[in-house]
């Protein structure tokens, strides 16, 4: 069985760069929807699961966009196989406009919590697996090496909106590389996965770093 | 690919940072929270339609966008002057109750629960949520998932989506809701009021049952005597989407009472050289620095704000918790900093039962949801309870409709100079002569946990937690130790 993927843009679009997540997803969306790559048609007859997904003929490929913190973040990846992940973010170790992936385990020094806020996606995959739900095995993050996320505007600056394009592209490939390699995901489960709550089995079978 | 890490020093850059400057004797002179701000709001604001604020300003934050829509949608039915039908002003309130109850159980299972069921003094890898659920079981963590998933839901019924809701408009909201949501919404309420009543019970038997706990709440290291501020309904009862807004002193005697729109002639602004957040303050009283006390112009908001400035609930089982609240803490006004957890607790059990309320109320289905504005745009201002307190929206528009300003205070600011306080209140108990308790970094969280700052910062959810750091400063202000969480 094919993988059940998630592609989620985080960000916020009116804070400068800090969009940069979101447009990347929106122009995955539009690559995907315009047929550069004939074998990921668009199938967009079949059952939307909100305004912001994209549902693929060949497999549940959904495209989502959010900018949000907390346990929201669970209700969006819940029940997936494969979370690719994208967000801006402002780093020393890179450039301002480099693509970059997160190290696994990035994510761990945040799991303590000081405000709402703390909660955040590592204490809320790690939350979800003690529930018990379908959390995703195989979650990739991508950054978009941000300049600006402080300052109130539309739009990015000049070298991370040149990167959004590239963003998407990598996400682009690693939506086919899951596709196509990773058959032995467990089957979709009919229940709905997409309201926060649900039990799936968890049934992982595949993992990557 | 370039693989890199979540970087420390950009986590920490404009975050939560903590100065403290120690005297010759090596006891605390001064204690400095600096948070970030985020730039040029009111100039992106600027040149834009003002029916597009209530889609923007939730924007600003990723987790109490509701609160935002809702000022903004008040402040848009002052600036057109027009006054939504009762039908639309029960929805509003009852899309209002879920996002309170939405927020009030996230916040008591992820970030009171730890500390109390836990223990203050237990190992954070283990004080989150996720030892709570470990320790109090699935079937329970199933049950705040679940709630707050109905809270969600009835977000979305109403406001088209969960977050970012597009429902309200100038002069009430954007459709009503049918007989069949209006039933599931019953049943989510009847539920809801059960787990309200059921978490208020945990709280009980996990906190008040230990007497160490309620010596902590009560302890003068999370406590200041400070002026206190809410909106109130006509009977000045806890109201979180309308009413007066009412001031009691540190004795709990009312300073002020007054409308939104008057917001500028009782709160002032004081500014601060090393912070971009300033400060707000009763003009009445004065700013006098960072102290408490009835001389100093000083106030918090938030949860045991809004049960200070109030006479009582307007629900039954809320009413209860509310008296029990006041007689086991000694009478009202509490001061408690922590204390704002129990209070978050009772405002949950009026929230689920006032959404309950408005659920079997007659009108609530009926389609006469607005008034449609005629008059020409000029100022308004909005102001509601947001989960965190008061916040206040204000709009200036030419007369079509254009922004011209655009002023926010949020219930951070407003609870800014009091989390100050409770910084250096924190670092004056455990830094004496030059030693630094290793409890410091601890109690400073124990206090914003209780006040639940937000820094208008949440989609940055990959750093995803406001990175806490202290640096100690001896009295040449040479750098003598920086402290981590």
């Amino acid at each position: 069985m094919t993988a059940r993927i998630v592609v989620l843009g985080l960000g916020n679009t009116i804070l400068t760069d800090d969009g940069a997540g979101i447009y990347a997803v929106r122009r995955l969306r539009e690559m995907l929807e315009g047929g550069q790559e004939a074998s990921l048609s668009a199938d967009l007859s079949a059952p939307a699961a909100g305004a912001d997904t994209l549902r693929l003929a060949r497999a549940p490929v959904t495209i989502k966009e959010a900018s949000l913190a907390g346990f929201n973040l669970l209700d969006l990846v819940v029940g997936f196989d494969v979370l690719l992940l994208v967000d801006a973010m402002k780093s020393s170790q890179a450039e301002v406009g480099e693509v970059c992936q997160l190290a696994p385990g990035s994510l761990e020094p945040t799991l303590r919590l000081s405000s709402i806020h703390g909660i955040n996606l590592a204490t809320a995959l790690e939350f979800g697996r003690t529930m018990g739900w379908k959390m995703p095995d195989v979650i990739e993050i991508y950054v978009i090496v941000a300049q600006d996320t402080e300052t109130f505007g539309e739009g990015c600056t000049v070298p991370v909106a040149a990167a959004v394009p590239r963003a998407a592209e990598i996400l682009r490939e690693r939506v086919e590389f899951f596709l196509d390699g990773f058959p032995s995901f467990p089957a979709p489960s009919t229940k709905d996965t997409s309201e926060g709550g649900p039990k799936t089995d968890a049934g992982p079978s595949a993992t990557t770093g | 690919m370039k693989r890199i890490t979540i970087d420390p020093i950009t986590r920490l850059e404009g975050h939560g940072k903590i100065e403290i400057f120690l005297n010759e004797q090596g006891d605390v002179e001064n204690a400095y929270f600096q948070i970030p701000e985020l730039r040029g709001f009111e100039k992106f604001c600027e040149g834009r339609p003002a029916e597009e604020m209530p889609r923007i300003t939730p924007r600003i934050c990723g987790v109490c966008p509701e609160a935002h829509h809702l000022a903004s949608a008040k402040a848009l039915d002052d600036l057109f002057q027009v006054t939504p039908p009762s039908p639309g002003k029960k929805l509003r309130e009852l899309f209002y109750c879920a996002h309170q109850i939405h927020s009030h159980i996230a916040h008591f299972y992820a970030l009171a629960a730890p500390d109390f069921v836990m223990g203050p003094g237990a190992r954070p890898e283990v004080r989150n949520i996720l030892g709570v659920v470990q320790k109090v079981g699935l079937e329970i963590g199933g049950q705040v998932i679940k709630h707050r998933a109905y809270a969600q839901e009835i977000q979305a019924t109403i406001g088209g989506k969960a977050t970012h809701p597009v429902c309200g408009l100038p002069g009430g909201m954007s459709k009503a809701i049918s007989e069949a949501e209006r039933k599931e919404i019953e049943a989510k309420a009847r539920s809801t009021v059960e787990f309200a009543l059921f978490s208020l019970q945990l709280f009980r038997d996990v906190v008040l049952k230990n007497q160490a706990y309620v010596d902590l709440i009560l302890s003068d290291g999370y406590s200041m005597r400070t002026y206190y501020m809410g909106l109130v309904d006509e009977k000045d009862r806890v109201n979180f989407y309308d009413g007066v807004i009412r001031v009691v002193d540190p004795q709990g005697r009312e300073v002020l009472r007054f409308r939104g729109s008057e917001y500028l002639q009782h709160i002032a602004e004081h500014v601060e050289p090393w912070s971009y957040l300033k400060f707000p303050y009763l003009k009445k009283i004065g700013w006098k620095g960072f102290v408490d006390g009835a001389d100093s112009g000083v106030y918090r908001v938030a949860p045991l704000a809004r049960l200070n400035v109030a006479v009582g609930m307007a629900t039954s089982r809320a009413q209860e918790a509310y008296e029990e609240m006041f007689s086991t803490l000694g009478g009202k006004p509490v001061h408690a900093t922590l204390a704002n957890h129990w209070a978050r607790l009772v405002e949950l059990v009026y929230a689920a039962e006032r959404l309950l309320e408005l659920a079997v109320d007659p009108e609530i289905t009926d389609p006469n949801v607005r008034t449609i504005p005629t008059a020409t745009p000029r100022e308004g201002v909005g102001v509601v309870e947001a989960p965190r307190g008061t916040l206040f929206h204000h709009y200036v528009t030419d007369e079509k409709g254009i922004i011209q300003k655009a002023n926010l205070i949020v219930a951070t600011g407003n609870n800014h100079a009091a989390i100050c306080m409770s910084v250096k209140k924190a670092a004056q108990g455990l830094i004496r002569q030059g030693k630094v308790d290793d409890g410091l970094l601890n109690m400073v969280e124990m206090a914003f946990r209780a006040y639940d700052p937000c820094f208008g910062c949440a989609t940055h959810t990959l750093p995803g937690q406001m990175p806490m750091v202290a640096n100690i400063y001896g009295p040449r202000g040479e750098r003598l130790a920086t402290l981590r969480q």
